[in-house]
């Protein structure tokens, strides 16, 4: 249980909502332990102060020198040490703000203490976010993930540590993977987009090089590590070829190739998507767009077999469709077009024999995976927001913010930057503002929160950062990191994130285990028996 | 003509001089043969830092008080007082022995208790009834503790006292007392001379004060040197140990004095009584004073006492 661990400071103002504790220097006391302190009031009441340590500072006692240090050491003066935590107080019981006294004894929290000071006790539903740097489990209230309260989660992390998208999935598979969805379970859904290697094409399968100390964290969080048990693998078809197969490279099988029939793309007035760059947005030309979008949805395009066919019929009626655009517009209309064509034409296609087969769609399982890191930019930002827009068509309709969809988004600076405007910021924006009550839950990652669309972070319930560059932690978008937490976003280790939350006044360092689903060839466990083993 | 050159005594002014001679002769009788016949600087012998202890004490009055009896003035004093003894070495210092006593002084043979804040004033008649008689009661007192925590300590190993060994019961006692003003050369002007020569850690040859009241040996040791301005007597202190110890061992504590002080020699940046308040003892009476508790604190609580005494 809690144990004694120091005493409030005296010397430092002791404050209700921060104060500093002396301890004894052969206790360890780290950041992030969670400390609370008793106040015995005049009417018998006692207040219960809950808070976690965010400085740390050691000092030698009765220096006066800097090279008294030096003296120290060779035995000639006594220096004492002085070790001394500031506290920023997390919970108050009974709410009655009076500071700790100078000199009360101060004990790091376990057990109970420790989830009322987290306000773990108040979370009616809870899902695990990592374990604190005690070991013990860290959570997250759900009622602020799945809209109840709030909605979405946004994750912040220089590349190449491996640390937004794993730690996205991990969060992901607590949720499917305990009881929290209940009746919901199977019918909730999460939409993956791949944006880098072919790291989340493993999902399904079970990762062998998962440590014995993993598989304790995983049951620490009452979680049971396997991979995830119902996905659904999409990955683009590949270019100049008759065949709709999937344009993959480690993985084939079990994973489907995807692109849009052309009566699709009419009928659903995807073109904008096409259209996605930021120099893409000029009134003159998204007017253009409209125009055309209209016209096709209304045309009968059964014969066309490729995307060119298409490009073909919308040139030859252009002029006629655009009357009112000036000359210089529809030009730049059919520049970009072909362009478009030439990184996406071959994800819309007129050849197909069963066009249903190659559909992305989300129902087929708890997962989706969609694979879009192959793909050119225009490409990437086509596929992102015609998937979406397709999916947050299909809520809207049903009218029901149950079951839940989760959209992993990585790189999301590339779909909803913080200046200009395109048809897919839109669609983003449009789940920011409008997902909560429609029961779609955005986990967006990027790089630099400070080049992301404000809006689409500031209606994030749950802010995470990974390893951050020191100068972006400065930015504003981190008002939520105390100055501590920041210098500490500079040094995180790959597997440590930094998470706030809406219930925790302060953000907590959690870990997260080793992912228990495979992320490359080399870590899918072999089957139990080779089929093609001769007996 | 020779010009004479002014020389500084560099303790601060707010100290009293490091060098209060007076060209006087020697009062007591002094034998400077007792090492040897030569009377030359001894360097000190070659030794590896050893473990020092160093026994100190601070006194500090808290509020000066009177008492009107029967017409009479009795003067008197709360005041704190603390002891303590720093270890230097093994491989760190540390306090040990600290101890606090707080006592209410009077004058003329008066003694009562106080219990003021939850702090014990032992009652302490003092001899005299001036101010002077009254303060000395309590420099008295502290010193009297130094003596019997250095004579406890000393069975134990080498230990240094602050000041003459004038409080010290056992003549037999090894402990030698590190005397940082120097206030009387007890040696003629012609052996006296060498003091001002010596090299940092070299020391004069043992000589014998016959002193009837306080036999003892002493020696003067360099334990740093001064500035060029300073007086070239800044940086020499004067040990000694009581006569009981015998020759032998008075120099062998010589020796020893040598080759471990020097190293524990302050400087004007840490101590104002630089280099003659060894670093460990300026760290000490820093402690000490430390735990005598805030002044003003400890002040107000007496008057707020006798604001209840007046009341009641």
């Amino acid at each position: 249980m809690s144990r004694l661990i120091g005493r409030v400071l005296g010397t430092l103002d002791a404050q209700p909502l921060d104060f500093w504790v002396a301890a004894p220097p052969e206790a360890t006391l780290q950041l992030d332990d969670v400390l609370m302190v008793r106040r015995a009031l005049e009417d018998g009441r006692i207040v219960s102060l809950y808070g976690v340590v965010d400085q740390l500072i050691a000092r030698h006692e009765g220096a006066r020198l800097e090279t008294d240090v030096f003296l120290a050491g060779q035995g000639i003066i006594p220096l004492g040490h002085a070790v001394k935590a500031h506290v920023t107080v997390t919970r108050v019981e009974p709410e009655i703000f009076v500071p700790p006294l100078p000199g009360e004894p101060v004990s790091l929290a376990a057990g109970a203490d420790r989830d009322t000071a987290l306000f773990f006790d108040v979370m009616k539903r809870k899902f695990p976010i990592g374990l604190t740097r005690d070991g013990e489990v860290a959570w997250g209230s759900f009622d602020f993930l799945d809209g109840s309260r709030g909605a979405h989660i946004n994750i912040s992390g220089v590349s190449g540590v491996a640390t937004k998208t794993t730690y996205a999935l991990f969060l992901l598979y607590g949720i499917f993977h305990s009881a929290l969805l209940g009746a919901d379970a199977a019918n909730t859904r999460a939409v993956i987009f791949n944006v880098k290697g072919e790291d989340l094409l493993f999902l399904d399968k079970p990762n062998q090089a998962l440590t014995p100390e993993a598989e304790i964290q995983y049951a620490r969080m009452g979680l049971k590590p396997g991979p995830f048990a119902s996905v659904n693998l999409f990955a683009p078809v590949r270019k100049s070829e008759r065949l709709a197969i999937p344009d993959t490279g480690t993985r084939s099988e079990g994973v489907t190739g995807y692109c849009w029939s052309i009566e699709e793309f009419c009928r659903d007035r995807y073109l904008r998507f096409l259209f996605a760059d930021a120099d893409d947005e000029t009134s003159h030309m998204s007017a253009v767009l409209d125009r055309v979008e209209s016209h096709l949805a209304r045309e009968n395009v059964a014969g066309l077999e490729t995307f060119d066919d298409l490009v073909a019929l919308i040139g030859a009626n252009l002029d006629a469709w655009t009357q009112s655009a000036a000359a210089g517009t529809r030009m730049a209309f059919l520049r970009r077009l072909e362009a478009a064509a030439a990184r996406a034409g071959h994800l819309i296609r007129g050849d197909l024999d069963v066009p249903e087969r190659h559909r992305i769609d989300l129902q087929r399982a708890q997962v989706t995976v969609i694979d879009i890191h192959n793909l050119h930019d225009r490409a990437k930002r086509f596929v992102v927001g015609a998937v979406l827009k397709r999916m947050f068509e299909d809520k809207e309709k049903s009218g029901r913010s149950r079951p839940l969809v989760f959209v992993v988004l990585d790189e999301l600076n590339k779909y909803a930057p913080r200046d200009g405007w395109s048809p897919i910021k839109d669609v983003i924006l449009d789940i920011s503002e409008r997902g909560r009550s429609l029961g779609v839950v955005l986990v967006g990652a990027q790089q630099t929160a400070s080049q992301i669309e404000r809006r689409v972070v500031s209606n994030c319930a749950f802010r995470v950062v990974g390893r951050l560059d020191q100068a972006e932690a400065q930015h504003g978008e981190y008002g939520f990191l105390p100055a501590p937490s920041r210098a500490r976003a500079g040094i995180l280790k790959p597997g440590s994130v930094i998470v706030a939350q809406p219930e925790i006044p302060v953000p907590l360092l959690v870990q997260f285990p080793f992912p228990a689903w495979a992320t490359r060839p080399a870590e899918v466990r072999a089957a139990a028996g080779d089929p093609f083993e001769l007996a | 003509m020779t010009r004479t050159r002014l020389l500084l005594d560099p303790w601060p002014a707010e100290f009293e001089s490091a060098l209060p001679l007076e060209d006087a002769g020697p009062e007591v009788p002094v034998d400077a043969t007792v090492e040897t016949r030569v009377w030359e600087a001894v360097p000190a012998p070659p030794a590896s830092p050893a473990t020092l202890r160093f026994v100190d004490g601070v006194r500090r009055v808290e509020a000066r008080v009177l008492l009107e009896r029967e017409g009479r003035l009795v003067h008197g004093l709360f005041g704190s007082l603390a002891a303590g003894c720093v270890q230097c070495g093994p491989e760190r210092a540390v306090f040990t022995e600290t101890a606090v006593e707080r006592y209410l002084v009077l004058g003329d043979g008066e003694r009562r208790d106080a219990r003021i804040g939850g702090v014990d004033f032992a009652g302490f008649a003092a001899a005299g009834n001036s101010p002077p008689e009254v303060l000395a009661a309590l420099q008295n007192l502290m010193r009297t503790r130094e003596a019997a925590l250095a004579e406890r300590l000393a069975d134990t190993g080498p230990v240094f006292a602050d000041g003459p060994l004038t409080y010290f019961s056992d003549p037999r006692t090894p402990v030698a007392g590190i005397v940082k003003r120097i206030s009387a050369p007890y040696l003629p002007p012609e052996q006296f001379a060498l003091t001002a020569t010596l090299a940092p850690a070299a020391r004069t040859p043992v000589f014998l004060i016959l002193d009837p009241h306080n036999e003892r040996y002493s020696w003067y040791l360099r334990v740093a040197t001064g500035r060029r301005i300073d007086h070239p007597l800044a940086g020499i202190v004067r040990v000694e140990v009581r006569a009981g110890v015998g020759v032998d061992t008075a120099c062998r504590v010589a020796d020893f004095s040598a080759a471990q002080l020097p190293r524990c020699a302050s400087t004007p940046l840490r101590d104002p009584r630089a280099p003659q308040n060894l670093l460990p003892v300026g760290a000490l009476e820093e402690e000490l004073r430390r735990r005598l508790g805030d002044p003003i604190a400890l002040r107000r609580a007496i008057e707020r006492h006798l604001a209840e005494e007046a009341a009641a």
